[in-house]
């Protein structure tokens, strides 16, 4: 079979064997996808491709990935967006509350990995279904997901209670899934 | 617990399902989910669902694309980061004798005695000049903060020196680059450097295995002082010599202008 028909599961496995073009074939899938969440958290093309490097040469490395508990796809997001916010976050403050943060956000993603990957959506079906969103459901998600800022914050920010803050987000995330699953 | 509605299809769980996912939970809650998800294990797929759909919301970003040489690039750094890792486990190359880390300390303290007097300089230079404007003010604090980011770098244990000297036209060019392990980071220093021509920039590269790797491009100041912070990625800390070259802006990234300064290893 050729290498570039290959699963990813297979790819990865190929990779762990020292099969670099396995990597490249990684990269021509996902690629483009990690650039461009590291581009909306980073803001900076260069430090998007920075990032794009780390992500797919620590893969290369990485013992972290197992087929059995999740895609790939939502291992490289869930990577690449913790590393991007975790670098604007240092940026931002050399606090403690930094390794408090990234503890929060590093445990669900380790423990919890998708298995039932909706491998079928299209950009435009995501756009479309965030776009049906109510304006601010889908601020509140967009502000949680690529700022990486807490609930609090964005409640802070905003100037509305906490409690509404968590309603519109998670309201977001579950009309969200209902409206993909409907077009899938 | 118990005042939760005992139905697993209900919005309410949904709804404390979808803020597990979020991070938004007390403690508290995220007990009740764990233990919600060992009594109802249906529930696992409802959660990876919605942590599925999360991890889409990057597909609907604008239509970006990175440099075309990306994947190249990639895939050769690949190829250096794992030759690095072999040849640090075949040797101690990145281990600096106990003696000669007293050598690196009083190089340290030196510089940054150098620092602290371009510092203090810098700081007389804005006390004493009234002229100067808001905008002017602005940007040498912003280069008071770089130099203080850079001591701190320096005072870093387990730093490597490389030591740079200049040739040809500037001859009388010397520094060094520091590279701070533990912070991926490199400070370059630079003195005696004089201003490139028109259209030219100075060009820092590793040399691995006798090829040039981009590290950063840089200019001097009026006096001929560079002081530049890098992040230094993995691959280019097993670097034992660099290159400092003059390029042309108009080229692509790659070393095609002349040799001006070299630096090796030195402690």
């Amino acid at each position: 079979m050729p290498i570039s028909t290959q699963t990813d599961t297979e790819l990865f496995q190929a990779l762990r064997s020292g099969n670099r073009e396995a990597l490249g074939i990684l990269y021509d899938r996902y690629g483009v996808l990690v650039y461009r969440l590291a581009l909306r958290v980073l803001s900076s093309k260069q430090d998007a491709e920075d990032l794009t490097q780390d992500i797919f040469i620590n893969l290369s490395r990485t013992t972290a990935f197992d087929a059995k508990r999740g895609n790939m796809k939502t291992f490289l997001m869930v990577m690449t967006r913790s590393r991007a916010i975790d670098r604007i976050r240092k940026l931002r403050s050399q606090s403690a509350s930094l390794q408090k943060w990234q503890q929060s956000i590093a445990q669900p993603v380790l423990e919890h990995p998708m298995e039932n990957a909706s491998k079928h959506e299209t950009s435009e079906q995501v756009r479309a279904a965030l776009q049906g969103l109510p304006e601010k459901h889908r601020q509140v998600l967009e502000m949680a997901y690529y700022e990486g800022r807490s609930q609090s914050e964005i409640a802070q920010e905003l100037g509305i209670p906490l409690g509404t803050i968590k309603s519109w987000a998670r309201q977001g995330l579950i009309s969200l899934k209902k409206v993909l699953k409907e077009r899938s | 617990m118990n005042t939760r509605n005992s139905d697993p299809n209900s919005n309410e769980w949904e709804n404390l399902i979808a803020g597990y996912v979020l991070g938004d939970l007390t403690t508290e809650e995220v007990a009740e989910v764990h233990q919600l998800l060992v009594l109802h294990p249906e529930l696992v797929t409802e959660l990876e669902q919605l942590q599925e759909v999360l991890s889409l919301l990057p597909q609907a970003l604008p239509e970006d694309f990175p440099s075309p040489q990306l994947r190249s690039q990639i895939l050769k750094n690949v190829e250096l980061v794992n030759s690095n890792l072999i040849a640090e486990v075949d040797s101690s190359t990145y281990k600096i004798p106990q003696g000669m880390k007293t050598d690196v300390k009083k190089y340290l303290n030196t510089t940054t005695s150098i620092i602290a007097g371009i510092l203090v300089v810098l700081v007389m230079g804005l006390g004493l000049d009234s002229y100067r404007t808001r905008q002017e003010l602005a940007i040498a604090q912003r280069e008071l903060s770089g130099y203080q980011e850079a001591i701190a770098v320096l005072k870093q244990p387990n730093n490597r020196l490389l030591a740079l000297k200049g040739m040809g036209e500037v001859a009388t060019a010397s520094g060094s680059l520091v590279i701070a392990t533990a912070a991926s980071t490199g400070v370059l220093t630079i003195q005696n450097l004089s201003m490139p021509p028109k259209n030219m920039y100075y060009c820092l590269w590793a040399l691995i295995d006798g090829k040039k790797t981009y590290i950063a491009e840089f200019m001097p100041d009026q006096k001929g002082t560079v002081m530049l912070r890098i992040p230094i990625d993995q691959i280019f800390m097993g670097a034992k010599s660099v290159v400092i070259t003059l390029e042309s802006k108009q080229t692509t990234l790659k070393p095609q202008g002349e040799m001006v300064m070299q630096g090796q290893v030195s402690l």
